[in-house]
Parts: C-alpha cells; sequence; structure tokens
C-alpha cells in the first residue's frame, strides 16, 4: 500500500486532494460518531453498576428484616 | 466455565474466511488500481468504524443473525468489486457491502464466543487469530484471479458454519443472547476502575499496538515464507493470549508480553527469530483488552467490541497520512508505547483466572 505523500505526479493531484478530503471527513464523523456511541454507553452501564451497587445491600438487609418478627415473637413468648 | 472449542473453532474459520477473501479482493482488484491508496483507506475506515454501530443495532435487535447475513453481504460484494473492475462508483458501493459483511462476521464471533466463554477469554482469543492466518493467504492467492473461487467456497462453508453455532447460542441463552450482565456470563476483569477511565485507557493500549503494529522493525522480512511465519506468529499470539490468560491471570500476561515483547521488538530487526517472538508477544495482549472492555460494559458487549476495532482504526489513520518516523525514533516510541500500554493494564485488568480450566 503506498502512502499519499508518495504520488507525485500533478495530474492525478486534484483525484489526490478529492480522495484525501473524503477520506479525512469519514474519519472524522466516524470518530465524533463513535465517540458519541461510546458515552453513551458509558453512562448506560454506569447507571446499571450504580442500580446493582445499591440493591445489592438492601437484599442482603433482607434475610435480617424477616428474622426479625420471629425473634418478636419469641420474646413475646418469654 | 467448561471450555467451548467448538464455537472458537467455528469462528476461528469465519474470521479466516472473512480475512482470505477481503484481502483477495485488497490485492487482486485494488492493489494494482491507480485509486489503490483510497481504496485501502476506505476500507479500514467503512469495516473497522461501523462496528461500534452495527454492534449497538445487534445487542438490540436479538433475533438478527449477523454472522450468516455477514457471510452472504461479504460474496454480494466481493462479487460486485470482482466483476466491476474498472467502475470507480460500483466499486466503492461494493466496498461499502464488502465492509459491512465483515463488520457483522467480526461482531457475530466477538459476541458469540465471549458468551459461551463464560467469562474466560479463550474461545474469543481463538476466534480473533484466524484473521491474520487468512489476511496472509488471501493477499498470497490475491496474485491469481482465477483462485478466486477459493475464498468464495471458504465464505459459503463459512455461513453454514455460522448459521450452526447462532442457532446454538440463541437456544441455549435466548433472549440474553447477548446480554452479558449476568451471572455466569458476566466477565469480571475490571479493577473496578471508574468506567470511563478504564474504557479510555484500554482503548489506548489498543491504538498504540495498532501504530507499533505498523512500525516494527523487520529488515529480515523479505522472502514469502518469511512473510508467512510472521503472520503465523501474530495470529498464534493472539490465540495464546487469551488461552493463557485463562491459566496464569489475564493481567499476568498482559504486563509480562507487553514486557517481554520489547527486546525482541527492538533487537529483532535483523534477526528473524528474535522478531517472531516479540511479535508473538506484542500480539497477546489483543483478548485481554476486549475482556476487559466487556467487562466494564457488560449491557454492551457489541459496542465494547466496536471500541477496539475503532481504537485499532486510530493507530492506523497517522500511517495514511505520513512515514514512519526514523528506526531511532521508532525504537524510543516503542520502548515509552510499551511501558505505558504495560501499566495501562496493571491499572485497568484485574489477575482472576477460568475456573475448572
Amino acid at each position: 500500500m503506498s502512502c499519499i505523500l508518495d504520488v507525485g505526479n500533478p495530474t492525478g493531484m486534484v483525484v489526490i486532494g478529492v480522495a484525501m478530503i473524503l477520506v479525512i471527513i469519514a474519519i472524522v464523523l466516524a470518530f465524533v460518531a463513535g465517540i458519541v456511541l461510546i458515552v453513551i454507553a458509558v453512562s448506560r452501564n454506569k447507571r446499571k453498576a450504580l442500580i446493582t451497587a445499591q440493591t445489592q445491600p438492601t437484599e442482603q438487609m433482607q434475610p435480617a428484616e424477616e428474622t426479625q418478627p420471629a425473634e418478636q415473637e419469641k420474646e413475646d413468648n418469654v | 466455565m467448561k471450555k467451548d472449542y467448538l464455537s472458537g473453532l467455528g469462528y476461528w474459520f469465519a474470521h479466516f474466511s472473512v480475512e482470505i477473501l477481503c484481502f483477495f479482493i485488497l490485492y487482486n482488484v485494488f492493489d494494482i488500481s491507480e485509486n489503490a491508496w483510497f481504496f485501502f483507506c476506505m476500507f479500514d475506515i467503512f469495516a473497522f468504524a461501523s462496528q461500534p454501530f452495527l454492534g449497538y443495532f445487534c445487542e438490540k435487535h436479538i433475533h438478527f443473525m449477523p454472522g450468516p447475513t455477514g457471510g452472504f453481504l461479504l460474496m454480494a460484494g466481493a462479487l460486485v468489486i470482482f466483476f466491476t473492475r474498472d467502475v470507480f462508483f460500483l466499486q466503492l458501493i461494493g466496498l461499502i457491502i464488502l465492509t459491512a459483511g465483515n463488520a457483522l462476521v467480526h461482531l457475530s464471533g466477538a459476541l458469540e464466543t465471549l458468551k459461551v466463554s463464560e467469562g474466560g477469554l479463550s474461545e474469543s482469543a481463538i476466534f480473533v487469530g484466524g484473521g491474520s492466518f487468512g489476511l496472509i493467504a488471501g493477499r498470497l492467492i490475491g496474485a491469481y484471479d482465477r483462485l478466486f473461487f477459493i475464498p468464495l467456497i471458504c465464505e459459503a462453508v463459512a455461513i453454514v458454519i455460522m448459521i450452526i453455532l447462532d442457532k446454538r447460542v440463541k437456544e441455549r441463552f435466548g433472549a440474553d443472547a447477548y446480554d452479558f450482565d449476568r451471572h455466569p456470563m458476566k466477565h469480571e476483569l475490571s479493577t473496578g476502575r471508574a468506567i470511563g477511565i478504564t474504557v479510555f485507557i484500554l482503548a489506548a493500549v489498543i491504538t498504540v499496538r495498532s501504530y507499533i503494529g505498523y512500525g516494527l522493525p523487520t529488515a529480515w522480512n523479505y522472502t514469502t515464507v518469511r512473510m508467512i511465519l510472521l503472520y503465523i506468529f501474530m495470529g498464534s499470539g493472539k490465540m495464546l493470549g487469551g488461552i493463557l490468560s485463562d491459566r496464569f491471570g489475564a493481567r499476568n500476561i498482559g504486563m509480562v508480553s507487553c514486557l517481554l515483547a520489547l527486546p525482541a521488538l527492538l533487537f529483532g530487526d535483523n534477526i528473524m527469530w528474535l522478531s517472531l517472538i516479540g511479535v508473538l508477544m506484542f500480539s497477546m495482549t489483543m483478548a485481554v483488552t476486549l475482556g476487559g472492555l466487556v467487562s466494564v460494559l457488560p449491557s454492551n458487549p457489541g459496542v465494547a467490541f466496536g471500541i477496539t476495532t475503532l481504537a485499532l482504526l486510530l493507530g492506523v489513520v497517522p500511517t495514511f497520512f505520513t512515514k514512519m518516523p526514523s528506526q531511532f525514533i521508532c525504537n524510543i516510541m516503542i520502548v515509552i508505547l510499551s511501558v505505558l500500554a504495560a501499566a495501562g493494564l496493571w491499572y485497568t485488568v484485574n489477575n482472576r483466572k477460568r475456573k475448572n480450566i
């Protein structure tokens, strides 16, 4: 694959120039759109991770809450 | 976590077939064209940059079969390009179809091998390794028009394999086929740093690897046999990276391979075997970075894989417009960038090994 700087033929310079502009536009568009998508994906996964982190302690606490009435019952019986 | 070599090997062949067809077209049709530079650039841009978006699409449409669809698009694109050699506009349309197919097969392979691996890296690494073998095969047979039937037959067989594997995964996982957020499919290679920082660092590691890949000093590589050896070592390195990560830990393999590759890359310019060992070690980080990205973006595995290809493109872009710097500057860059890449992997990836290996 030859590099753009190797082109020494002046007659083809206009075509090469147009091609180069097209390539640059394609690259810029691809990266801008890609970064937007990545930001959306990162914030979505961040939000999900946060929700998971918030719900985990609640789930762990549930058994303890469930045992409370039983313990109270025991105390009442005593 | 039992290894699923069937998916890994099936997609190894699918990846091989994609690259043999694409590189046959690139070297048979475009390499001799006046617009070679333009078509090579456009191939890289379309094939690499479209993957995050197509990945996002695949995540949302669970019944869509990216692999077989991609296979058909590849064949259609290749036929259009091959039979319209003198029509620029049709060639460009053919290239867009070809690269869309290329991207879809890559995505299918990544999503399905990561899924069946259940948190491991071996299967996806085996899939990734197939590309290097296809690339060199396509490049070599690209010199002969009459051999066009070989990549077409390979692709037809790959489509059948991908249909079988796609059905297998979707029957096993159902509607969750592309959701990696639940155990046991969840990859847990992240060190728990902020998601944005992890994504940025891992993408930077991939970009560095991609750029250095173009600047590797390989003065010894002047015969066809040696070129074949180079690509065989590259593909084997990618495969070994995942397999060894499952056994010895992703962080260990990522860092060690980055640092051990250094002397081989620096002093292997004229010593073939030393250079090949460097290439093998250097290619090992591929599976580690992919695993790290999927670990922090479990709800978007397609986008995670797309980030790797976008980062690869970023590493290639400078080579479109500039020549590589002198060997001395290249060597300094290799040292600095490799050390930074190793540090980045240490910071973002943990050492979790695969259970029941």
